[in-house]
């Protein structure tokens, strides 16, 4: 693990996305509960204040939205209920159907042809639908939409982790693992996990940006969240309206949403990489000759 | 140099033997990749599979160890010390894989797992097994190393797979076939994928192994030589059947089969030239058909009508060998 810090420390591209997801993380976990009366505060005398300027204090650097919201204490407000949904959303579906999978794809057969098709019956379900009717008889709250939305999302984990196990499980290291006399368990622990993880990983962190707007799109059509809930999608998706009059309305949260994935793809991108011994050596090897070069 | 070796007779000893296959077949779909062979092996013997690709070889190592996967089917007997182990639960055959019989892989490329460093690998067998400490395993896993002859084994321990060699790599794979002390290690052609220098190392290190700790050997090769060095008995397979077997001394300097006898001129080591050496003519039987009579019968020189008509049974001829083969004993006495 120390090796993986320092590696870390050591690629600029993947230090500066880690940073700026923790920046984001702390700025929600922090900043959300200090500005949350600031954000539902409205002023209609600033509908529409323009952004960059200090006239009426730092909260409106941002501008405001069409009932003179500080956009800035929105959007912070708005992190913390997006990373939550995100977060426990990719985190939930990824835990799920990553076991699913590699338990689906190690033993095979009925139990592994049953798991496939109860995953195909998901994805032809349209996820939107099966969202809007939940949550049309469930009440609209954060608990359900994430576990409506993990259950939409289960289906990629589940494929993208049974391909993987069927081609591990082939592989001689597993079959010497049985050789000696290694559990079905410790065997899907110890010698496919491993292998799975940094895959899933990334498709998890590709997937956190997708949620961020599935949410939106709930909350949008308005069975997402609900005022005083606010997250970036909702944000985006009521200033859709303004677009011609206030871009700033739209764009701020919108900018938020993609530097947020872009982050989080770029350091998943690093994960998987240096997750492998192979390549992590390798960027090793090359990040000292290049201290070596410089010195 | 192996001429001292007492030979006869002990291929099938008189009191139950530390493990024995009778008519082992292992199909899969209409493939027959094994056919109904019987193998008993005694306690500290080694015993060579040899044959050419395809023959089988490899996939009796696998069925006796349990590691056919469906949907392969294993059909008929295969005894460790008295146990049954064809059909036995995976539970059950879990009891057996390390402290009974152990397997060394063909492919030592990717028979350890790639994300592990090798000490990990090697300790985890101890402290899932034996419910070891991270420190007795880690000491044993120090003397299992150095023990298959790898140098400082305390620095190398932290080491991924891919920083070390082919050849360190499959004593590696040794170190963790015998962690458990196995009564029988299934070598399946170890020494396939490394250079000619590396391969006898392994070979000489099996051999020690074996003679220190007494374990049984079952050596799966395709290599006439490499059968020679590590093995006292021979079984030779064709088409998923033992055609001939007994002391391999005896059977290379008389061969009672056909194809065994066509084998032996066919290895480029007994000829001085290589204009001398005569490939065996033909290509190995299609083994989703069946057929009427010997299997070797398309390719051999002495083929008469009775060969693809009648097949021949598996018989003895002297003491300690047998041969599959209607006129054994004029091929023996060198007709």
């Amino acid at each position: 693990m120390q090796g993986r810090i320092g590696l870390l420390l050591r690629s600029p591209l993947a230090l500066a996305c880690a940073l700026t997801l923790i920046t984001l993380v702390l700025v929600a976990l922090i900043g959300a509960p200090l500005v949350k009366d600031i954000a539902n505060t409205q002023n209609l005398r600033l509908r529409f204040f323009p952004p960059f300027s200090l006239d009426h204090g730092w909260t409106y650097v941002l501008g405001a939205d069409a009932l003179g919201r500080s956009m800035l204490a929105q959007l912070i407000v708005g992190a913390r209920t997006s990373f939550l949904v995100a977060g426990a959303t990719v985190a939930l579906a990824a835990v799920i159907g990553t076991s699913i999978g590699m338990v689906s794809g190690y033993v095979g057969g009925l139990v592994d042809a049953a798991l496939m098709r109860i995953s195909d019956i998901i994805v032809t379900i349209p996820s939107l639908l099966l969202a809007l009717s939940v949550l049309f008889v469930l009440e609209p709250s954060i608990f359900n939409l994430i576990a409506v939305l993990a259950v939409a999302r289960l289906p990629i984990y589940l494929r993208v982790s049974r391909a993987q196990t069927l081609e591990i499980r082939e592989r001689v290291f597993v079959e010497a693992s049985r050789a000696i006399g290694a559990t079905s368990a410790t065997i899907i622990w110890r010698d496919i996990r491993p292998l799975v993880v940094p895959t899933v990983m990334t498709v998890a962190m590709l997937e956190i940006a997708s949620v961020m707007l599935a949410a939106a799109g709930l909350s949008f059509l308005g069975v997402g969240l609900q005022r005083p809930d606010v997250d970036w999608g909702t944000i985006v998706s009521e200033g859709r309206e303004y677009l011609t009059r206030a871009w700033w309305a739209t764009v701020f949260p919108g900018v938020a949403i993609l530097v947020t994935a872009l982050a989080a793809n770029l350091l998943s991108n690093w994960m998987r990489s240096s997750g492998d011994p192979l390549q992590a050596a390798a960027m090793g090897a090359s990040a000292s000759r290049e201290e070596a070069a410089r010195q | 140099m192996i001429m001292t070796k007492e030979a006869a007779g002990a291929i099938t000893p008189a009191v139950e033997p530390l493990f024995s296959a009778r008519g082992l077949r292992v199909r899969f779909g209409r493939v027959q990749a094994v056919r109904g062979i019987d193998i008993d092996i005694a306690s500290g013997q080694s015993v060579a599979i040899l044959g050419e690709s395809g023959s089988g070889k490899s996939v009796t190592g696998k069925a006796i160890m349990g590691l056919i996967n469906p949907p392969g089917q294993v059909e008929g007997s295969v005894r460790f010390e008295g146990v049954q182990l064809v059909g036995r639960s995976e539970d059950d055959l879990r009891a057996v894989r390390g402290p009974g019989i152990a397997m060394v892989f063909q492919d030592s490329l990717d028979a350890l797992n790639p994300v592990f460093s090798i000490g990990a690998q090697i300790t985890e067998i101890f402290k899932v097994r034996l419910g070891w400490t991270g420190n007795q395993a880690r000491d044993e896993a120090i003397r299992l190393m150095t023990l298959v002859g790898i140098k400082e084994p305390e620095s190398r321990l932290g080491d991924y797979p891919h920083q070390f060699s082919g050849g360190m790599r499959q004593r590696i794979c040794i170190a963790m076939a015998i962690a458990l002390k196995p009564k029988l290690l299934i070598a399946d052609e170890p020494t396939t994928a490394l250079d000619v220098t590396v391969q006898a190392g392994i070979l000489k290190l099996i051999n020690e192994l074996q003679r220190e700790t007494g374990m049984a050997l079952l050596f799966v090769t395709h290599d006439l030589a490499v059968a020679r060095k590590v093995a006292e008995d021979l079984v030779v397979m064709y088409a998923g059947q033992v055609v001939e077997r007994g002391s391999i001394d005896e059977v290379f300097r008389r061969p009672a089969h056909p194809y065994t006898r066509a084998l032996l001129n066919s290895n480029p080591g007994s000829v001085k030239h290589w204009s001398q050496l005569q490939p065996i003519g033909g290509d190995p039987p299609d083994k989703s058909t069946t057929f009427a009579g010997c299997a070797f019968a398309p390719r051999c020189p002495r083929r008469v009508p009775i060969c693809t008509e009648i097949e021949p049974e598996l018989r003895d001829i002297a003491p300690g060998r047998a041969s599959r083969c209607h006129f054994a004993e004029d091929v023996f006495d060198g007709r």
